[in-house]
């Protein structure tokens, strides 16, 4: 576990000389809801020439805040307050003029945001936004070529809405860039992106740093990407920096609970899938009282004084300071001992077949051109018996949404048959359950509705809610509220009871947990895999994340252009890749590189030259980044080649027979 | 930055007084309301008949706003107005609100051929010219205000059809309404607990501003002769009859068109309040 964690250790950057920004006992205050709030706390931080800083923490510590206060944009509506001092190349910008301020953000501050569609100017081609940066063509052509994007003449004539969102966000860094700031703010660059553009995009800063000596303040929730980027760590909870110190050190020896915390709760590779995950049994977000130590109530070594009394910072090593009274006593960063009722992939193939496709296809017709049509799945199966979990995983544009869409009826096959064997619809869990719940109704009405029996009386309907309540852990508080004043994790709860108030035999589940904080994650698998085991439901589990696929599911199939290119037992599958798409994807896992020698592990590095996730059209999907390509790959499309039963991948090096 | 979007889309620093005066201008309307609805209460004089000397300055102890020509109250006559006035506006908005709304949900819920033919029937509605239709009723079936609002409110539900159909149609591609599919929930029950409630603000926020809107469309064609016969203290027909007194004896004549003024301000600083109300709530 703690050796995954380790990033290469590549360029080493001497720290404290050369520092480009320095924060010093920095409190802001900001308004919101009509009340002053107090968002961070003490905050001490530098950084160095070249070194790159990873802020993390949950939703709502105020990561974000920090990145716009040594910005200088705090929203002037909420009304900022700001102690102590934040200098960036030795000018304090708290005590500056606008002026000045906007100079400084001219030349030596660029900010890179989550999402590149919504940073760039959706009307503007991308040569005319780049040259309000650069001025010359000819620079922004440099930038582009800087950021390893292909045909940079092509791009410049384009909107940003014809780009990837690989490219777009490559656009977004050639723009920073292109000025040579000293300091880069980049706020969750990758989220929004496929495990494997963000590989690229992740060694492409690393890559900068090292050419341009450019500071970043690299703010993400993924400790994984930390682990692959950062040379410091700085964790943050509720406004209080808890830990910082250089990153290898930090994620293999964490020495604040909190720390432990969140590196045990990351669900690996290595993750036993017959435990279920650990989860913190306290409280989240029980209140906490503002000077004591905002991780205190859910802390397992928590003394009477950390409730009171913030800790002061104390040193472990040098550059490595914790704030915490009683860091000493670790606690188990293991599974709770609960053993699942089977170990999953030992799965009775001879359970009855619940849901069969069979030969799907779909394609939408093309708006732009009136002769095309654009094929979205090719020839999908896929039988799924009682209780069996299957992950379908690929990047975006992958298809395998649109086939979960089918399997819900929520959309049209084009050709192929989908045969329900006990007649009932599928029932879906929503990547984003906020937006899925009616805002207006109550929660008890959106489980009334979903009861698929109309015959009950009132009591019994009544009693159905409270029991499926019960199940997924709802109180009667939260029964009586709208689904909009829920929180995420409750909101993630309502929207599992209402799927299984009437248990359904098949349970389709679209990255269920990609919207939820760390801390959430656990909780909700835990609850969708004991619901698929106590009602005998079998689940369809759509994600990006292979350790998620790995742990929840008995069989993994990976998609690719809308065919299902590789399947197979879910360990299997992640510990011997056949296809070399899967091989890419599960070496695109930031903080997931199993080599242990630097040199195995840059020898790993993702290519960066530019290719994103483009789709080869003739041959096989992936020819055009597979490393293993030879001249049938780009002229036809391989089938299915099975190695044992249950077992085939879609590739032509691959060598077995037919079924 | 998921962070920092709630404070950015508040405007913050002028928020705290903003609320007191939407508040100001809800309780206007309201108070609009119940003048209009107390008015025959309200109201010192029979307004149909005289009752002093004509043309008896305002602010005077007997009358407040003086008489007119012949010696009628004006105050009373002006209360009179403003309620016929803004409870025909009311009239007419619920209508439109009732029938555009209805048509609005069914073409917005259903969409593909039901929506296409509902909304072509609207926009043939929609191209009446107002003012020329009332014109034509009022010429055919003799001057009454009765027949001014069955013209008024032709042209006037469309827009509440539209308006509707368009809230509805966003509400319908949200994924919660997809995802209530899924739960097997029925086109009708869709449409009234899934989709109206969120079609609701809108409505209310256009139907306030609305109402100023109708009071000077109405007004304007009382104004023209078309609204309610002589006697009848209707706001735009006194202050058009009073024109020529204007420089002597004004306020025979302007009273009757500020309290049209007024009416029409305090519905357009409601419809904005509501409306901002609505969009913090969400």
């Amino acid at each position: 576990m703690e050796d995954t964690l380790v990033s290469p250790p590549d360029i080493q950057i001497a720290r404290g000389n050369n520092e480009i920004a320095s924060v010093v006992g920095l409190n802001v205050w900001l308004r919101r809801a009509r009340q002053e709030s107090h968002i961070l706390k003490d905050v001490d931080l530098k950084i160095g020439k070249g070194e790159i800083v990873a802020l993390v923490g949950e939703s709502g510590s105020g990561k974000s805040v920090l990145g716009m206060t040594l910005l200088g944009l705090l929203p002037k509506s909420s009304r900022p307050r700001i102690e102590g001092e934040v200098s960036i190349l030795g000018s304090k910008i708290t005590s500056i003029s606008q002026k000045e301020l906007q100079g400084l953000r001219r030349h030596s501050l660029s900010a890179i945001f989550q999402d590149p569609m919504s940073s760039l100017n959706p009307s503007m081609k991308i040569a005319s936004q780049m040259k309000e940066v650069t001025k010359e063509l000819d620079r922004a052509l440099f930038a582009l070529r800087q950021v390893a994007i292909k045909e940079p003449e092509s791009v410049l004539g384009r909107y940003p809405f014809e780009l990837s969102g690989g490219q777009r966000q490559r656009v977004m860094i050639a723009m920073a860039l292109a000025k040579e700031p000293a300091l880069i703010v980049a706020d969750e660059p990758t989220t929004a992106l496929d495990v494997s553009v963000q590989a690229q995009i992740l060694y492409l800063i690393k890559q900068l740093r090292a050419d341009f000596g450019t500071g970043f303040l690299f703010v993400t929730h993924d400790l994984g990407v930390a682990a692959e980027i950062a040379d410091t760590v700085v964790v943050l909870l509720a406004g209080r920096v808890l830990e910082k110190g250089p990153t290898k050190e930090i994620l293999s020896f964490p020495a604040h609970p909190y720390t432990k915390e969140l590196i045990a709760s990351r669900l690996t590779m290595d993750q036993d899938q017959s435990l279920r995950l650990r989860t913190n049994p306290k409280d989240q977000f029980a209140g906490f009282s503002s000077d004591g130590c905002p991780y205190a109530n859910r802390c397992e070594n928590a003394l009477d004084l950390c409730l009171v009394e913030f800790p002061g910072v104390s040193m472990v090593q040098d550059n490595w300071t914790i704030a915490c009274h009683n860091p000493s006593p670790s606690p188990k960063a293991v599974a709770v001992e609960i053993k699942t009722m089977e170990r999953r992939s030992d799965l009775d193939w001879n359970k009855k077949v619940v849901l069969e496709a069979i030969a799907i296809e779909k394609s939408f017709q093309s708006r732009t051109s009136r002769s095309g049509s654009r094929q979205v799945l090719t020839n999908v199966d896929l039988t799924l018996h009682q209780g069996e979990v299957v992950s379908l995983v690929g990047e975006s544009g992958s298809g395998k949404s649109t086939f979960l869409r089918i399997l819900a009826g929520l959309e049209k096959e084009s050709s192929g048959t989908i045969i329900r064997h006990d007649d009932t619809m599928p029932k879906m869990v929503f990547q984003d359950s906020g937006s899925s719940l009616t805002p207006w109704l109550s929660v008890r009405e959106l489980l009334k509705e979903a009861l698929s029996s109309k015959t009950l009386s009132k009591a019994e309907i009544a009693k159905e809610v409270e029991d499926v309540a019960a199940k997924v852990d709802l109180s009667t508080q939260v029964l009586n509220s709208r689904a909009a004043s829920l929180s995420g994790g409750q909101r993630q709860r309502v929207a599992i009871a209402r799927c299984v108030i009437s248990p359904p035999s098949v349970l389709l589940c679209d990255e269920p947990t990609s919207a939820l904080d760390a801390s959430l994650v656990a909780g909700a698998l835990n609850l969708l895999l004991s619901l698929s085991e106590s009602l005998e439901m079998a689940m369809v589990f759509v994600t990006h994340d292979l350790a998620v696929a790995r742990y929840v599911s008995s069989r993994i199939m990976v998609m690719l252009g809308g065919r299902v290119v590789e399947s197979g037992d879910s360990n299997e599958v992640c510990s011997n890749p056949l296809h070399p798409y899967t091989r890419m994807l599960l070496d695109s896992l930031p903080g997931e590189r199993r080599g242990n020698s630097p040199q195995e592990a840059l020898g790993r590095q993702p290519d960066i030259s530019g290719v994103d996730n483009e789709l080869s059209a003739v041959g096989c999907a992936f020819a055009n980044r597979c490393p293993n390509a030879i001249e049938i790959c780009r002229t036809t499309t391989p089938v299915a080649t099975y190695i044992s039963s249950n077992r085939y991948a879609a590739c032509h090096l691959v060598k077995g027979g037919t079924k | 930055m998921t962070t920092l979007a709630p404070a950015l889309s508040k405007r913050g620093a002028i928020q705290s007084i903003r609320w007191d005066r939407h508040k100001i201008a809800v309780l206007a309307l309201a108070a609009v309301t119940l003048v209009a609805l107390l008015a025959p209460v309200l109201a010192p004089y029979n307004p149909l008949v005289p009752v002093d000397q004509p043309f008896m300055v305002p602010f005077g102890a007997a009358h407040l706003l003086g008489t007119d020509s012949v010696g009628r109250d004006v105050l009373s006559r002006v209360l009179y107005g403003v309620r016929s006035s803004w409870l025909s506006a009311i009239a007419v908005i619920s209508f439109g609100v009732l029938l555009g709304g209805t048509i609005g949900m069914i073409a917005g819920v259903s969409g593909s051929k039901i929506d296409s033919i509902l909304m072509r029937i609207t926009d043939g509605f929609l191209a009446f010219p107002g003012p020329v239709l009332a014109i034509a009723v009022v010429a055919s079936l003799g001057a009454s205000l009765l027949h001014t609002l069955i013209a008024v409110a032709i042209v006037w539900w469309p827009f509440y059809a539209r308006i509707v159909r368009a809230e509805a149609r966003a509400i319908m591609s949200r994924p919660h309404i997809e995802a209530a599919k899924t739960f097997g929930v029925g086109y009708f029950r869709l449409a009234l607990r899934h989709v109206l409630p969120g079609v609701v603000p809108a409505v209310i926020v256009t139907a306030s501003l609305d109402v100023g809107n109708l009071v000077i469309a109405l007004s304007g064609l009382s104004f023209l002769g078309l609204g309610a016969p002589a006697p009848s203290p209707e706001l735009g027909a006194m202050a058009a009859r009073n024109l020529q007194y204007l420089l002597q004896q004004w306020w025979v004549c302007v009273m009757p068109a500020l309290a049209i003024a007024v009416m029409a301000i305090i519905s357009n600083f409601a419809g904005d309040a509501l409306r901002d109300f609505g969009s913090r709530g969400q």
